[in-house]
């Protein structure tokens, strides 16, 4: 455990580098950080966007590379579609770290370390140079 | 998804609830009741309470609980809203705004997520786009506008 529980931002706002926000697509007005052209929708293609907007762009694994900072998009399927839960992001040790939900941040060491029935798997990897 | 809890943790937030109103009759209470109110089922367990007027708060206050072990550790907002608890909050109709925004002063610098509950209730969204998700700013743009509404709490 990092920090302790907060409910001002969620682990999209986390992986995004923003502990200021709680980010989701909500389509009701006043409630949540998305950002500006990007969809407010619960789709892969509109996360990937929201961290298109911090430089993030799609990669193909979660293996460490110098300078290179990862985020991996967690989803749960249902019903053929893929529901968007929760971003980690890849310290430099090459460990990873997550903000759960409204309670605290907390390191892992694998990056699949909180697959399961809550935030399902991996779906997607995104990468950018490391600021 | 609703959160699966243990009987022991469930049987605690229970009975810091029910020790808020009753506090003299805790120790009264049969050894089983938390036992059997445990394995009732949420719609049971919210009749179970005599109905008097410190009923609303004390519904209020175990919906919160409630709401908050349900949750979990989701990120989603609409996860989070249409858990079961925070519906029956917003089922409370009119009268949990003051309570809610007794909840928000408790809660301070870290207000939880009681806007889509005002918004629902209130018909109105006070909040500017630029706060948008910034929970402290529109914490306090909420308990602003119920001030000059005349809201009391």
């Amino acid at each position: 455990m990092t920090s302790p529980k907060s409910n001002g931002y969620n682990c999209i706002a986390w992986a995004a580098g923003d502990n200021t926000r709680w980010w989701w697509p909500v389509p009701l007005r006043g409630l949540n950080y998305w950002p500006r052209g990007i969809p407010r929708e619960e789709t892969l293609p509109a996360f990937i966007g929201a961290f298109g907007t911090r430089g993030f762009a799609p990669c193909a694994d979660s293996s460490l590379q110098n300078g290179i900072e990862k985020v991996a998009l967690f989803a749960r399927r249902a019903g053929g579609l893929l529901i968007p839960t929760h971003a980690a992001l890849q310290l430099e040790s090459g460990q990873w770290t997550s903000k759960m939900g409204p309670l605290e941040d907390i390191n892992h060491v694998t990056c699949d370390a909180v697959n399961g029935p809550g935030y399902g798997e991996v779906v997607q990897y995104l990468s950018r140079q490391r600021p | 998804m609703p959160l699966t809890l243990s009987k022991q943790y469930e049987s605690a937030v229970i009975q810091r609830a029910y020790g808020w109103f009753f506090p003299e009759q805790v120790q009264q209470v049969e050894s089983n009741f938390y036992d059997v109110f445990v394995a009732s089922t949420f719609e049971q367990q919210l009749e179970i309470f005599p109905q008097r007027s410190t009923d609303d708060y004390f519904r209020f206050k175990f919906l919160v609980d409630k709401w908050r072990l349900e949750r979990g550790t989701t990120s989603s907002t609409t996860e989070m809203v249409l858990c079961p608890a925070y519906q029956s909050i917003i089922g409370m109709g009119p009268k949990a705004i003051r309570f809610i925004l007794t909840e928000l002063v408790s809660e301070g610098d870290d207000p939880d997520h009681w806007f889509w509950a005002l918004q629902v209730l209130t018909g109105v969204n006070p909040v500017s786009e630029e706060d948008e998700g910034n929970l402290r700013r529109m914490s306090k743009t909420w308990l602003e506008w119920a001030a000059s509404e005349g809201y009391a709490w």
